[in-house]
């Protein structure tokens, strides 16, 4: 809660407590006005009237001026609510700068993932229009609820080439966006503006407009080659962090406005950043780059599954679209297995290799995994990333790879992962973490200077898939399921209802 | 019939003679009533023997006895007796203590009590500059009145207090009794303002005469919880001085002097 006018409200009740013991004293004083009566003490006992209803009369007309000091003192407190009726325009830069490839795989692309990404998690009731701009600034999909519609929309979205015109972006969309209501501009750009509008220009209308620009940057900080051409794209990242704070940048300059008119915008401004842009930002920050390190991933559930014959095929390209092996959630594959005990159990590992035998991974054979293993050689395994809403089922018979692979990969590993298969025996009961910690040192002094081995209860084992399930979501629940079952050296390949 | 009158023929009738004024008792005194025929015990000094020469038999004077009596009164001119709905009750007070004291006769003694000072009331025979006393400035105590009149009034003093007798102590009864028995007492007890009705409804705020304050809701309940409260009081002081053998009346706020005939059983 906030309190408009303090001094208001510590002058109001000053005055209250002034006036509520002027009021006590005088009411303890009997004036000549007051009805005479010989004897009170007879007359309390006699009559016994209500003394509680004025004093409740009292302490409400005393409660009432305390609300009314307190309206005076203008509390307010800031609920934020979400917005679904609000209205969105989101602005993507197709500019010829966006085709560098430093964002994953290529500026474009990762707008377009993060507006996808944005446009999926807004709440239903949520207007949303898209409007691409390179030289000129065009609307790509008008402001409409149907999410679907502009989810396709975002393919029609023009190849990167041209100039770069924010300004005129940011105008159409003003001019787009219907005269009332919650009203935001998400801004996707490189934020190099070559033409058009100056968009600090537009941006002071904006805030006069009380509509917020949310502008999210493409780009990493060293710039990509643009490919087919020699030059450089970079990114401009003043200028989008300009263009992001034009609001604070047009309260600062209003600070000579008088204090209401400021406290009002202020607090428009507050209420006008509703759920789904945050939501936005957020889904941006975890699409497109904004120096997290994350890549961003290229086709996003696009087209039909066509009938590939090569699942392995399939899953590598699968899991390349999904970030490549260097990202953790691209490749991270939960493993099940079944002991001999006939119990199934599962556990996360990280699908290290990839080839026309099977999926590979590496760890002790002495874990848990690696005893059910021994016992049982059948597993299943499975890959799935939402983000993408696809998930890939593999069955298959488990062996241990080839020792030479094992070394190849062990020492490929950071020496502390190295040092720590030694110092563990996975899955095996310890004391407390200081001893684990004491085994690592000790392993540590062991191989001073020297390259860590392969300890033998460490090693790669190979998944030879007998089964595949290619799982692609689909909105309305209308999901692709494509099976694949080998039979000799073919596979046979069934499409499943969802 | 006068109060005198009434005081004479009351049975706590003073054994007090004396020269004074004539009484409505035949017996020894010197107004002269009528003559009547000789009745052998007539005192031989009372036979007329002129008018027993004219008629030739033995005519006896009958004369009005001469009694001097003793006026007392006790008057609260206490705060509370400064209330009442047109006038103070007091107002009504001053005039029964000016009938009071206006009944006395030349011989007739008035004496004021007011707390622990007794004063003659200087009289003057139908004046009621006789009643413009000089009340007590200090603070007036009902039962050290009441003590000090015991203690000072001659016997068979007729004694009149006036008061609403609000500080009369739960354990005066004894003393009331006593000087029932040994003067001829009449209290006047005021009368509530708001005996009939109590005019007040909602919230009110009263101050007490003698101090306080008091604010509450008076409703129907309120009002009714008064009345029945008011004579309740009231009753029960009538019954605790004719117990102690007091002649009792209502002093009214309209009227003094009719409060005080009434009394007596006499119209005004």
């Amino acid at each position: 809660v906030t309190i408009d006018h303090p001094l208001r409200l510590g002058l109001g009740v000053v005055a209250l407590i002034i006036f509520a013991l002027l009021y006590a004293m005088l009411a303890r004083r009997a004036t000549t006005h007051d009805l005479a009566y010989s004897n009170i003490a007879f007359f309390r006992d006699a009559a016994k009237p209500r003394t509680w209803i004025p004093r409740t009369l009292q302490g409400l007309w005393l409660v009432a001026f305390a609300a009314l000091i307190l309206g005076v003192g203008g509390p307010h407190l800031q609920l934020m609510l979400p917005a679904h009726d609000g209205s969105v325009f989101i602005c993507i830069d197709t500019s010829g700068s966006m085709a560098a490839t430093d964002v994953f795989p290529t500026r474009a692309e990762a707008s377009k993932a993060a507006a996808r990404a944005f446009i999926s998690e807004s709440p239903s009731g949520t207007k949303i229009g898209i409007i691409s701009f390179a030289g000129a600034a065009g609307v790509v999909v008008p402001l409409s609820a149907d999410h679907q519609a502009v989810l396709s929309g975002l393919d029609e979205i023009p190849p990167p080439n041209g100039a770069t015109a924010i300004g005129d972006a940011l105008a159409l969309a003003v001019r787009m966006l219907p005269r009332k209501g919650h009203r935001v501009i998400v801004l996707i750009t490189d934020g190099v503006n070559n033409t058009g509008a100056d968009p600090m220009e537009v941006a002071q209308r904006l805030g006069n407009q009380h509509i917020p620009v949310y502008t999210v940057g493409i780009g990493t900080e060293n710039g990509g080659l643009i490919p087919g051409t020699n030059e450089e794209a970079t990114i401009d990242e003043g200028r989008v962090a300009r263009v992001r704070t034009g609001q604070q940048r047009r309260l600062r300059a209003s600070r000579e406005c008088d204090a209401a008119s400021r406290r009002a915008l202020d607090s428009r401004t507050n209420d006008l950043a509703p759920t789904q842009t945050r939501r936005c930002i957020a889904a941006v920050r975890n699409c497109g780059r904004l120096g997290n390190g994350l890549r961003v991933p290229g086709r996003v559930g696009i087209g039909t599954l066509s009938v590939s014959d090569d699942p392995i095929a399939r899953l590598t390209e699968w899991i390349e679209e999904a970030g490549g092996a260097t990202r953790i959630d691209a490749i991270a594959m939960c493993l099940a297995t079944v002991g001999a005990n006939d119990r199934p159990a599962a556990r996360m590992v990280l699908l290290r290799g990839l080839d026309r035998r099977g999926l590979q991974f590496f760890t002790s054979y002495e874990s848990r995994k690696g005893r059910e293993l021994a016992e049982n050689p059948f597993a299943a395994a499975l890959l799935y990333w939402p983000w993408l809403e696809r998930q890939v089922r593999i069955e298959g018979v488990i062996s241990m790879l080839p020792e030479s692979e094992s070394d190849e990969y062990f020492d490929s590993r950071p020496r502390g992962h190295q040092l720590a298969a030694w110092a563990s025996e996975q899955s095996a009961p310890v004391e407390s973490h200081a001893v684990l910690e004491e085994r690592f040192a000790h392993f540590e002094q062991r191989f001073e200077g020297e390259a860590v081995p392969r300890p033998h209860s460490w090693g790669g084992y190979l998944l030879a898939p007998s089964y595949f399930e290619f799982w692609q979501g689909r909105p309305n629940r209308m999901h692709e399921r494509l099976e694949y079952k080998r039979s000799g050296s073919d596979w046979e390949i069934i499409r499943l209802q969802p | 019939v006068t109060i005198r009158d009434a005081l004479l023929r009351a049975r706590r009738r003073p054994r007090h003679f004396g020269a004074g004024s004539p009484t409505v008792y035949r017996g020894d005194g010197y107004e002269f009533v009528e003559l009547r025929a000789y009745v052998p015990g007539d005192d031989v000094r009372r036979i007329d023997w002129a008018s027993t020469a004219r008629s030739g038999e033995l005519q006896t004077r009958v004369v009005l006895e001469d009694v001097t009596l003793t006026l007392a009164a006790i008057l609260d001119a206490s705060p509370s007796m400064g209330v009442g709905r047109k006038r103070p009750l007091v107002t009504a007070a001053r005039e029964a203590l000016a009938d009071w004291f206006g009944a006395a006769t030349a011989e007739d003694r008035c004496i004021h009590i007011a707390g622990g000072s007794i004063t003659a009331a200087a009289l003057q025979r139908g004046s009621r500059r006789a009643v413009a006393l000089r009340d007590d400035a200090g603070a007036f105590d009902l039962n050290k009145t009441l003590r000090t009149a015991y203690a000072a009034l001659p016997r068979g003093t007729a004694l009149l207090a006036i008061s609403d007798w609000y500080d009369l102590d739960a354990g005066v009864d004894r003393e009331l009794a006593g000087l029932g028995a040994r003067f001829d007492c009449t209290a006047l007890i005021a009368r509530d303002p708001w005996y009939e009705q109590l005019p007040l409804a909602g919230i009110v705020r009263l101050r007490g005469a003698e101090g306080g304050t008091l604010r509450g809701y008076i409703g129907a309940r309120e009002r009714a919880a008064y009345l029945a409260a008011v004579r309740a009081r009231e009753a029960s002081l009538l019954r605790r001085f004719e117990a102690a053998n007091w002649r009792t009346g209502l002093l009214r706020e309209e009227d003094g002097g009719a409060s005080l005939a009434a009394a007596f059983g006499l119209r005004s």
